[in-house]
């Protein structure tokens, strides 16, 4: 059904179609338009130092906010991540201050501290079948109150300088840590896509009975989610240490808000199923411009919590209205 | 059509358009005082979308309603409640966690002190008097959750009634009732016909259309194409109404002699508390057996264990001539077998996913290269089987709610046949697909055990179905093997009575 003569334009259409089909494209056109305004109301937003201070805050959320998508995708919610990575940065510097373990050993066994920290709660979920909510909620709760027994509430200081480049560093013009979120996305994307596992956790988030019923391993897939959110949190808060040169026993609720934000303004919905790592990134990103925004414009920080909640409503609303009109 | 009675509700020339598809061109429809009026038609024929505008879930584009006369808006169903529309949807909408009498009386109980507190005396009192109404007793403290199907059906009238309901909308009623429990319906609608109150009645069982319904409004394409009087019509007629051409009988197959042919499955004395007891029987390969039984049976109980999704007390089961025992689906599929569960869009679809994701799901790791899927080995065997059982789809991609109930029924049988499965269970294969859907899935059927030997056990609630496509047929009742009869040579009164003997 072709017609000649105006085929320029209606391929042009199809083109804009496909860039608004894409889930991304709404949460990527808002960080375009709050990019513009920002640009335009300070002059202090687009300059490199000001973008390499955004970008790498954002990884550290970023990284967190990935192993939450795979959580949500399935249709859980992992509420414990931030103090899941309070109490692994804890214990991963205090073995690097206490030991003469090299720094970057320290930072693996971190992560299988997470992951093993993470399989418990998916084995509470899946197999013991408490209800993720809860599970998380209270598991959170141990780890910030051993972070409290160990620490006292003191930071952990004298990490071995060496260690400094993890969160310091640059690889050319880039943050060592940005660079770890992108490879962590860059996997993602194709896990997700590409192999059985990734699309078992579609599937498990879209229909957990069917999924049972067609063979698919879904309590060892549930807890491999959380297994891995566990060890991305670990990883997180091991970054930070390095970052900060000390492990901060505080770090960790601060995570857990943006990583679910991060997630569910990227287009991934509670209820499972749907969602892309992509949308997770641009959603960090967003949520990192926002909060610098807030700083730049000299509105009270105590404006930010105000502005992002109310920004995840709007994006949730959003959700529903672009739901409503298939 | 009975003359000289009051027109109780006029749909006059309504339409509606939804993206992509035009659902209701034109209809009109009188209903009239103590009339059941049934609505038929395939599945996107436009049934749904017209009871829903009556109900007011949604508004028509044009068109009028006139109730008693007078031109009505139905903006919502609280406005339909007001004009004495009652609807009882095919999944039922109660509050399985409260009782029956606040399940009845939901939005309206009676309160003390201005709304403060809740009066259960008058609530019991007033609930029991709407169940006297509608015919049956259920005690109204018990809870919605702990009764069966046909009981909460009941509820849901009774809600209906609660508000002085003249006009009552049954969707599919009868779709998981027992044959008992429909005769008790029929009886219901009966009284409250007698009493002036009238129905519309949508329902893919054309029998008992032409047994209850007084007037028959067929739907095709969103257009009305006939209204027919049941005396004065055949099933044949409503069918070709409905298609819009004969549908040819599937042939039946050649008998099938169980002689030479191997025993693919064996089940001894397979039992499990409160499901089924002491089950034995045989299936051979290229076989379709027949399952049957009143709901509660425990047919579904006993496919699922055997598929592995639970775990049997005692007893075993033999595949291909060796013990099996499947502790898992996961165990089952590997075993070749293939389990169609009766809920589709429950347990068996994912409906965000697109077709050829729901097909290909458990063979994920087949078609896996390395560590990626291979996309055009995945499309190119879908497209086959896209092709071979004719699946109407506008592409792959497509996301698999947005087919008819009988194409998401095709892509569920090509995503096991994708398996490689030997032995095949159908749990209600066809329930709340249109006959036309419903012949093809047939003719698909047959095709696959003639050709492919492949093993089918098949659980169906309607017994001419059943006996129109099985070899066999295994009756059941309450979790007993009851008997097996030829299922050419027994009549559907046979196999009740070896049920309920």
């Amino acid at each position: 059904m072709k017609t000649y003569g105006n085929s320029d334009k209606e391929e042009s259409l199809t083109l804009l179609r496909k860039v608004l089909h894409f889930k991304e494209s709404g949460i990527l056109i808002a960080l375009i338009l709050l990019s513009v305004i920002l640009s335009v109301a300070t002059d202090k937003f687009l300059t490199p130092y000001n973008i390499g201070i955004v970008i790498r805050q954002v990884s550290f959320v970023a990284i967190v906010a990935l192993g939450q998508t795979l959580v949500l995708l399935t249709g859980g919610i992992d509420l414990s991540v931030g103090n899941m990575a309070g109490l692994c940065s804890i214990l991963g510097s205090l073995l690097m201050v206490s030991t003469k373990i090299d720094p970057y050993v320290c930072t693996i066994i971190a992560m299988l501290i997470g992951l093993i920290l993470g399989t418990i709660s998916g084995f509470l979920i899946a197999r013991v079948g408490l209800n993720a909510f809860i599970a998380t909620l209270a598991m959170g709760e141990v780890y910030a109150g051993l972070v409290l027994v160990i620490t006292k509430g003191y930071p952990i200081t004298g990490i071995p300088p060496k260690f400094r480049f993890l969160g310091q560093g640059m690889i050319g013009l880039v943050p060592v840590p940005v660079i770890i979120m992108l490879v962590i996305t860059g996997i993602f994307a194709y896990v997700l896509k590409f192999t059985p596992y990734g699309r078992h956790i579609y599937a498990i988030g879209g229909n957990e009975l069917a999924s049972r019923l067609v063979g698919i391993r879904v309590i060892r897939i549930k807890m491999s989610v959380y297994a891995i959110s566990g060890m991305l949190s670990a990883l997180a808060g091991i970054i930070f240490v390095s970052r900060m040169n000390a492990g901060q026993p505080t770090i960790g609720p601060s995570w857990l808000m943006p990583s679910v934000t991060a997630a569910i303004i990227g287009g991934t919905t509670l209820s499972g199923g749907e969602g892309t790592v992509l949308g997770t990134i641009i959603g960090a990103i967003f949520m990192g411009v926002l909060a610098n925004g807030i700083v730049l414009l000299d509105i009270s920080v105590y404006w930010e919590r105000v502005i992002i909640g109310a920004v995840v409503v709007a994006a949730v609303i959003i959700d529903i209205l672009r739901g409503r009109r298939f | 059509m009975p003359e000289g009675k009051r027109t109780t509700l006029e749909i006059q020339n309504v339409d509606k358009h939804f993206p992509g598809v035009q659902a209701l061109k034109d209809v009109s429809i009188l209903l009239h005082e103590g009339e059941v009026h049934a609505i038929v038609g395939e599945n996107g024929a436009g049934k749904s979308t017209l009871m829903n505008i009556v109900f007011g879930l949604i508004q028509s584009d044009r068109g009028k309603i006139f109730r008693n006369g007078r031109q009505v808006f139905i903006d919502n169903p609280i406005d339909a409640q007001r004009l004495g529309i009652g609807i009882v949807p095919q999944e039922l909408s109660l509050v399985p966690l409260l009782t029956v009498m606040e399940n009845i009386l939901l939005g309206m109980m009676p309160c003390r002190v201005k709304g403060m507190l809740l009066d259960w005396g008058s609530m019991s009192k007033r609930a029991v008097k709407v169940l006297e109404q509608v015919g049956e007793y259920i005690d109204p403290k018990a809870v919605v959750g702990h009764l069966s199907t046909a009981q909460q059906q009941i509820v849901q009238i009774a809600r209906a009634f609660s508000f002085g309901a003249q006009i009552l909308i049954f969707d599919e009623p009868t779709s998981s009732l027992s044959l008992k429990e429909t005769d008790n319906l029929f009886k219901i609608i009966k009284n409250f016909q007698n009493s002036g109150g009238s129905v519309f009645y949508i329902s893919h069982r054309l029998e008992e259309i032409l047994e209850i319904a007084d007037s028959i409004t067929v739907l095709r394409d969103g257009r009305k194409v006939a209204e027919l009087a049941p005396a004065a019509t055949s099933l044949r007629e409503v069918i070709r109404y409905m298609v819009g051409k004969e549908v040819e009988e599937a042939k039946r197959t050649a008998r099938f002699t169980p002689e030479g042919r191997e025993t693919v499955l064996r089940v001894e004395n397979l039992t499990r508390a409160r499901e089924f007891r002491n089950i034995s029987f045989e299936l051979r390969q290229g076989e379709i057996l027949g399952l049957v039984g009143l709901v509660g049976a425990g047919r579904t109980e006993l496919v699922k264990c055997i598929f592995g999704d639970s775990i049997p007390d005692s007893g075993s089961v033999y595949t291909y001539g060796q013990k099996t025992l499947h502790k898992s689906p996961e165990d089952a599929i590997k075993n070749r077998l293939a389990y169609v569960p009766e809920e589709r869009r429950k347990l068996g679809l994912f409906p965000i996913l697109s077709v050829s994701e729901n097909m290909t799901m458990p063979i994920l790791k087949r078609l896996t290269r390395l560590i990626w899927i291979d996309k055009k080995m995945q499309s190119a065997q879908v497209q086959d089987f896209v092709k071979k059982i004719d699946i109407r789809t506008p592409s792959l991609k497509q996301r698999v709610q947005n087919l008819s109930g009988g194409n998401q029924q095709k892509v569920i049988l090509a995503r096991w046949l994708l398996t490689g499965c030997r032995i095949l269970i159908l749990d209600e294969p066809t329930r709340g697909i249109d006959v036309n859907a419903k012949s093809e899935i047939h003719q698909i059927l047959r095709d696959l055990v003639e050709r492919e030997g492949i093993s089918v056990l098949f659980i169906s609630s309607e017994l001419q179905e059943v006996m129109k496509i099985a070899d066999r047929i295994l009756v059941m009742h309450e979790g007993v093997l009851k008997g097996e009869v030829i299922a050419d040579q027994t009549t559907q009164e046979e196999l009740l009575q070896i049920a309920l003997s």
